[in-house]
């Protein structure tokens, strides 16, 4: 039973990756990076979830895990953007 | 000086015992250890989109990549991966063998996956791409590209060592679910870091 979550998991992985590769040749820029990027956070989530077993894991541990790569690196990526974007602006 | 109008008397808080999260603290320590590398992942990553930002230009993934080729990185990666799930889920059901034998799978597919890399590295070597030089425009690009990817190769290494001696300590009968686990949780947090370089640096 166990087994088959995590090849499930593997071939759902692998279908989100052949479809990434598959869309990453379109030129709807925003709305692909949208979608690829969305669909990075799935497939985290899915190696979290089910390889790394935090399903199944207490739901502190969860929290911590959460809290500190989600939030802190979303944060991390939020600080930096403004000065990015700028930098981009004032070139083009 | 405990308040008295606490609704939470002493009795109820964490008094130090040995699981404060519901888990041991070998798997507990490996956690802290992944968050934190994690985090410095995020940060040459962060790095990495601001500088492709302030570069304004960047050069065409499809000069530089063969896509197909890092298609198949990514899916050997991905396979090690659920065959590392497989022999963590085949140890804690006490089955040593197939243990065994799914933690060899992971070592044959974590070097595949190196040996492609080095390949990839030194094809972008011979065409003119260093850590400060890029034939086909920013130099940005060489630092962050062999800088993230060849950080994300020594960790790459560092687990294929990991589940070697692993591999060795279960055939010997040494290394109980527990270690297995622990050798898990750091190959697929490997593979995790990996779907954010495949899709920041290859599709984006």
């Amino acid at each position: 039973m166990k087994f088959k979550m995590y090849w499930g998991t593997w071939l759902f992985l692998l279908a989100l990756t052949l479809a990434m590769l598959f869309v990453g040749g379109g030129t709807a820029r925003l709305a692909l990076l949208a979608l690829l990027l969305v669909a990075m956070m799935v497939k985290a989530v899915l190696i979290g979830a089910n390889f790394m077993h935090l399903r199944s894991e207490h739901r502190v541990l969860v929290w911590m895990v959460a809290a500190g790569l989600l939030f802190v690196g979303l944060a991390l990526f939020a600080g930096i953007a403004p000065d990015g974007i700028r930098a981009f602006t004032l070139r083009g | 000086m405990h308040d008295r109008t606490d609704p939470h008397p002493p009795a109820t808080h964490w008094g130090g015992g040995v699981s404060p999260v519901g888990t041991g603290w070998r798997k507990l320590m490996m956690w802290w250890f992944i968050i934190t590398d994690g985090l410095l992942f995020a940060g040459f990553l962060a790095a990495y989109g601001f500088l492709r930002l302030a570069a304004g230009s960047w050069p065409e993934r499809a000069q530089m990549f063969h896509l197909e080729f890092i298609a198949l990185m990514t899916f050997t990666l991905i396979t090690s991966s659920a065959t590392m799930a497989t022999a963590v889920g085949a140890a804690q059901l006490g089955n040593r063998k197939l243990a065994l034998r799914f933690l060899l799978l992971t070592l044959l597919g974590g070097t595949a996956f190196l040996l492609m890399q080095a390949y990839e590295w030194s094809t972008l070597i011979t065409a003119g791409a260093t850590l400060t030089q890029n034939p086909w425009g920013p130099p940005a690009f060489g630092a962050c590209f062999f800088l993230i990817t060849g950080f994300h190769g020594t960790h790459v290494l560092t687990g294929l060592i990991i589940l070697a001696i692993t591999a060795v300590r279960t055939a010997r009968g040494i290394t109980q679910a527990e270690g297995i686990e622990m050798a898990g949780l750091y190959w697929h947090f490997v593979d995790l870091v990996w779907v954010f370089i495949f899709t920041l640096f290859y599709l984006v």
